[in-house]
């Protein structure tokens, strides 16, 4: 069993960086609402089932179906905060309401993608281009490389954003204080509409580049919600480093215990883990970028 | 309309409804409406905990699993009493409910919905999967029917009645919760956490207690399910019951103490009439409870109870009907 460790490994940290992607969405939403996005793995389905839908049923050359796909999900995304967040935040609704809007949420999109598309599992080509790398024992596929390298390069462009841009600022600014934020005019809403298009952009940046690697169904949205927000956790909710260790260490646990502990209950086992984790470590091992801040939302 | 029922008025009718309602329903409806006593049941629990402590938990139906199988297997496997399996099955998953909820209702915001989700993916895929145990997806038939001191509920007539007995005493008993000195600071923490805690509310030990007591009518309605239907079968109790029971609450009223049986009743009523859209379920629950938030926010309790607050008020001069927090 031990030869099989660096393998192991390897795979964990492919599957890792995808809940890296996810708790850094869960994490941007969180900054700026304070809500804990429920929806967040219903994105990175809907990027993975959009794409295959568009190249395996209306027929689209690849590079235009990821295109599409992402597009529709970032849209879904955005009329998500639009049509059901908006309102609920105008009406100062107490914060529990949101959570239930999400779940709601996280209940439609996977049934209406099932009347759509089907409840089969769909998947479409890896990406090819990038060869395969042989490290060591192991053979990372370029499918795997292209997860890896994706990762990296939201990770970069996501800090550059914050930290060169004007709305990136604007962004971060909300985080750390709503309030004062609106006072030196920044637009908080457009804000919080923002948070939600980029956790969109980014669940389905994720959807399309692991789907190809274990194809994907329209039930899931529930197992990568979950994942992300282990994975949020441990890093400190809205850490973006911290986000890269938590997927890490999420996709690593899951990869050994899976192995090593036993198949039969699949999920089950990532989720006692993510249980205990959260148990043992309700804070996380990472600082959150914010402190817990005032309650209202 | 000038004239409001009061406290008792409600309550007695209740009763009667619930004491004649079998004459007239067939038996099938009879069925349907007991159904709806036990999601009423963990529905009041429920209600306590989000309306009035302001915490969520997506994890009742795992609580009702847990109950149920704990009621199926002592007693199917190993020959125990009903009475006795059921004792266990409660204190059991209250006990569950202390552990997952001690460490994690001491951190603030929603991490509790996230952890409750988690643990009921859990008990949903070991119950279908730990086949020498829960019987994998056949679930674990031929469970007896529930006898109490000699007396057997062993028509679904009697099951009934016992399941509404003990929807309305839990009920009444929801009241007396509420208005206590318990209650009191539970909707002080409910309404504003930092305020409740300066004035003394223990305001994790409050959670802690109100969180156990919701898990423990959830399992108390799965221990009558597995019962009722002598059958215990995971997929009574997968992730469309969660969204079923928030629909119930949101539908009936959040917040509001007879929102839960409006609720239970009419949702419950819903999903046995879907028919040939009965694959649709989770979808028109969603959307169901989804549009309730943005458009009924109050629920169909809130909302009756402040046009008639409104239409008594009115005539006084007072233009804001303010609406009871005590509904």
């Amino acid at each position: 069993m031990i030869d099989l460790l660096p393998v192991l490994l390897v795979n964990g940290v492919v599957f890792g960086a995808i809940y890296a992607i996810n708790a850094i969405g869960i994490g941007l939403v969180y900054n700026t609402t304070g809500i804990i996005n429920f929806a967040q793995g219903e994105f990175v389905m809907l990027g993975g089932m959009l794409t295959a839908f568009l190249f395996g049923h209306v027929g689209l050359p690849l590079p235009f179906a990821i295109i599409g796909g992402v597009a529709l999900t970032v849209v879904i995304g955005l009329l998500t905060e639009r049509l059901f967040i908006r309102p609920l935040w105008r009406r100062g609704a107490k914060d529990w309401t949101y959570v239930f809007m999400l779940f709601a949420v996280a209940t439609v999109l996977p049934n209406l993608v099932m009347l759509g598309v089907g409840r089969d599992p769909l998947t479409f080509p890896a990406f090819g281009v990038l060869p395969s790398v042989k490290l060591g024992s192991v053979m990372l596929s370029s499918q795997a490389l292209w997860v890896l390298l994706v990762t990296v390069l939201v990770f970069f462009a996501l800090q550059s954003f914050f930290d060169r841009t004007l709305v990136g600022k604007a962004m971060k600014a909300t985080a750390i204080n709503r309030r004062v934020a609106a006072w030196l005019g920044v637009a908080v809403e457009q804000m919080v509409a923002m948070s939600f298009g980029l956790a969109a952009l980014l669940g389905a940046i994720g959807g399309v580049i692991f789907t190809p690697l274990i194809s994907t169904q329209f039930d899931a949205g529930v197992s990568m919600t979950l994942n992300g927000f282990a994975a949020a956790i441990i890093g400190g909710m809205g850490n973006m480093r911290g986000a890269i260790v938590g997927g890490l260490v999420i996709g690593i646990l899951q990869s050994i215990s899976t192995a090593f502990i036993s198949s039969v209950y699949g999920d089950a086992v990532t989720y006692a883990v993510l249980f205990a984790l959260l148990i043992i470590w309700p804070h996380g091992l990472f600082r959150p970028l914010i402190e817990l801040k005032n309650e209202e939302i | 309309m000038s004239w409001r029922p009061t406290h008792t008025q409600s309550v007695l009718a209740l009763i009667a409804v619930a004491v004649v309602f079998p004459f007239f329903g067939s038996a099938a409806t009879v069925t349907v409406m007991a159904l709806g006593g036990l999601y009423a049941i963990v529905a009041i629990g429920l209600n306590l905990l989000v309306g009035y402590a302001g915490k969520i938990s997506f994890g009742h139906n795992a609580f009702m699993a847990l109950g149920a199988y704990v009621s199926g297997i002592l007693t199917v496997t190993y020959g125990w009493p009903p009475l006795a399996a059921m004792l266990v099955a409660v204190v059991g998953t209250g006990l569950v409910a202390f552990l997952i909820g001690a460490p994690i209702l001491r951190v603030r915001g929603h991490y509790l919905a996230m952890i409750t989700l988690a643990f009921a993916q859990i008990i949903i895929i070991v119950s279908t999967r730990w086949t020498e145990v829960t019987g994998g997806l056949t679930g674990i038939p031929g469970v007896p029917d529930l006898s109490i001191f000699g007396f057997a509920f062993d028509t679904k007539l009697r099951m009934y009645y016992l399941i509404w007995f003990v929807a309305i005493v839990l009920f009444l008993l929801s009241f007396r919760i509420v208005d206590s000195r318990f209650g009191r600071a539970l909707r002080a923490l409910g309404a504003h956490e930092a305020a409740a805690a300066s004035l003394g509310v223990d305001v994790v030990r409050c959670r802690i207690q109100i969180f156990v007591l919701s898990a423990v009518y959830a399992a108390l309605a799965g221990c009558l399910y597995a019962h009722f239907l002598n059958y215990v079968n995971g997929t009574f109790f997968d992730l469309s019951v969660m969204i079923q029971l928030m629909a119930i609450l949101v539908v009936g009223g959040i917040g509001t103490m007879w929102g839960p049986l409006v609720g239970a009743v009419l949702l419950v009523w819903v999903s046995q009439n879907l028919g040939g859209y009965a694959e649709y379920s989770q979808l028109i629950f969603g959307i169901l409870y989804g549009g309730a938030l943005l458009f009924l926010p109050k629920g169909v309790v809130g909302e009756i109870t402040a046009r008639l607050n409104g239409a008594r008020k009115a005539p006084a001069g007072q233009a804001e009907p303010v609406p009871s927090q005590s509904a």
